[in-house]
């Protein structure tokens, strides 16, 4: 069943917020490309998705929306990725890690414990949804969504909707590496188990995929951007034409290709975005 | 002229009691003690260094001969031992050589960053059990863990005709859980229905060092879990051999052991 969007007003309204995004995200840039690229389009950086959303709070009501969201967000943790398991109640201590989070406090750096993405999505919703615009959350949070052909989760890019989720850990885990990162990662030992060894590897191919804090990240989440307001528009996010940023990269080279070998879109796509439909 | 002998002339019978005595004084010592720590990994005897230096009253209690779990070797059994930025900072602390690999990977090698951190344990007054395992808890009001029931490892081999060896209990404030993906101690809760536990992680996930130690905390009254046996507990990734993320989060624990103790 197609998802259910209000009707797109006159002019499209794009906020983009940060939910903790690694250091190497240029939200400026960001904002610039969408402006560039969605002409018809008001494109505006809303800060911090949590500030954002507190904004309005008086510190009491502020304090009982972050507990419930620490709450909801322990509770969307995938632990076991191979199994569709129902939600559980959490912890208080993950509750507690979550809330942490959600406060901006220590270290928010890290991807932390993998997010069941459609439950995020619902979670953020609570958060910034408006019905009369676009908001595109760009994430530190590892996002994974469950694939019934495969009964498994994956590492997930993006989760387009309302709002629309870009994972930065996600550009970095979900498409797969070079066959030569794995083959060297099996020569070495245990694959993926051995610190030394993953960094061997990693070295011998280096560039070829997208890491951690990469300076790349800010020209490859541009794409993710715009697959964002593509769903929006025409309700599928992806193209199948692997030059056009909207390709939807099951590989990192083809990702980085589509971002910043071609970076470009494809004549469809080009219309598409250049006025309004 | 007659060669004087190079050692005292001492009997079996004296080394025989200097054995017994020397033992049960500490162990009478440490029949009550500020902080438990079950498992000498990394994880507890950073654990156990930190507080003991403080003053705190520290007894480690190891189910092997040796002490330091599986900080002697990294991946595939091989001694180098890796560690991520900041925690080559524990490294120069203790005094153990370390070079940088690639940017931000550090390594040691693990014989000799294990027994370092065994002697810095040790020099800061922590003392052990080793060749004890961990039975059960003691528990107090409200399922308060306070203290852990221990026997002799050996006890646990023998043919179950001979095995009604009774164990001891131990009585302190604060429980860590250090014993590795077993989580041992939480398992014994888990046991009695008080507690439930994820289970190890199934996804690999780089960086995920960083949410061990974010996790590391009392997850009962009385017991605070470090080390692997986080990841156990809350079904964290999966995280390869670097041992970073054992000593912060053995350094957490020690932070949180003290916070639970100073509230009394």
């Amino acid at each position: 069943m197609p998802p259910v969007r209000a009707p797109l007003p006159h002019m499209l309204q794009i906020t983009l917020y940060n939910d903790c995004a690694p250091n190497c995200v240029e939200f400026g840039a960001l904002a610039a490309f969408l402006a560039e690229n969605v002409p018809w389009a008001s494109v505006a950086f809303g800060g911090d998705l949590v500030t954002a959303a507190a904004a309005h709070l008086s510190p009491a009501e502020r304090g009982q929306l972050l507990e419930k969201t620490a709450w909801l967000l322990a509770r969307a943790r995938v632990h076991r990725p191979d199994h569709l398991l129902p939600p559980r109640e959490p912890h208080p201590m993950e509750a507690s890690v979550e809330r942490r989070r959600l406060e901006r406090k220590g270290d928010t750096s890290s991807p932390g414990v993998p997010l069941d993405g459609f439950r995020t999505q619902v979670i953020y919703a609570r958060l910034i949804a408006r019905a009369d615009a676009v908001q595109i959350v760009v994430t530190g949070r590892l996002l994974l969504t469950y694939d019934p052909d495969d009964l498994r989760y994956h590492a997930r890019t993006i989760v387009p909707g309302r709002p629309a989720l870009i994972s930065v850990p996600g550009l970095v885990e979900g498409p797969a590496k070079p066959r030569e990162y794995y083959q060297a990662l099996h020569a070495l030992g245990r694959a993926g188990l051995d610190e030394l060894a993953r960094a061997s590897a990693a070295k011998a191919i280096w560039g070829r995929f997208l890491a951690h804090g990469d300076d790349r990240t800010t020209e490859v989440l541009k794409g993710y951007l715009l697959q964002a307001v593509a769903y929006e528009l025409t309700g599928d996010p992806f193209c199948p034409d692997p030059n056009c940023r909207l390709y939807n990269a099951h590989h990192q080279e083809e990702m980085l290709h589509a971002q910043m070998g071609s970076g470009s879109l494809c004549a469809r796509h080009q219309a598409l975005f250049a006025s309004r439909p | 002229m007659e060669k004087q002998p190079v050692f005292s002339p001492v009997g079996e019978k004296e080394v025989t009691r200097a054995i017994i005595e020397g033992f049960a004084r500490q162990l009478s010592d440490y029949v009550q003690s500020d902080c438990i720590i079950v498992g000498a990994g990394p994880s507890g005897l950073m654990c156990g260094r930190n507080l003991a230096r403080k003053g705190y009253k520290v007894y480690i209690i190891e189910r092997n001969n040796y002490l330091g779990g599986g900080f002697w070797i990294g991946g595939y059994l091989m001694n180098t031992v890796t560690f991520r930025h900041p925690a080559e900072n524990v490294l120069a602390e203790l005094g153990v050589p370390y070079k940088e690999a690639t940017p931000g990977l550090f390594v040691a090698d693990g014989p000799h960053a294990c027994s370092k951190l065994i002697a810095a344990a040790c020099d800061a007054g922590v003392k052990f059990s080793n060749m004890t395992k961990f039975d059960d808890v003691v528990l107090r009001e409200g399922n308060r863990v306070a203290g852990v029931v221990v026997n002799w490892t050996p006890v646990a081999a023998l043919p179950r005709e001979i095995t009604c060896v009774d164990p001891v209990a131990l009585e302190c404030k604060v429980v860590v859980d250090g014993t590795g993906h077993d989580a041992t101690v939480v398992t014994a809760l888990e046991r009695r229905g008080i507690v439930k536990t994820v289970g190890m992680g199934g996804m690999w996930v780089e960086r995920s060092e960083d949410a061990l130690v974010e996790h590391t905390g009392e997850f009962h009254p009385g017991l605070v879990v470090a080390g692997m046996a986080v990841s156990t507990t809350f079904g964290l990734p999966r995280m390869g051999p670097t041992f970073g993320g054992m000593l912060l989060s053995g350094i957490r624990a020690a932070e949180v052991v003290e916070e639970i103790l100073n509230r009394g």
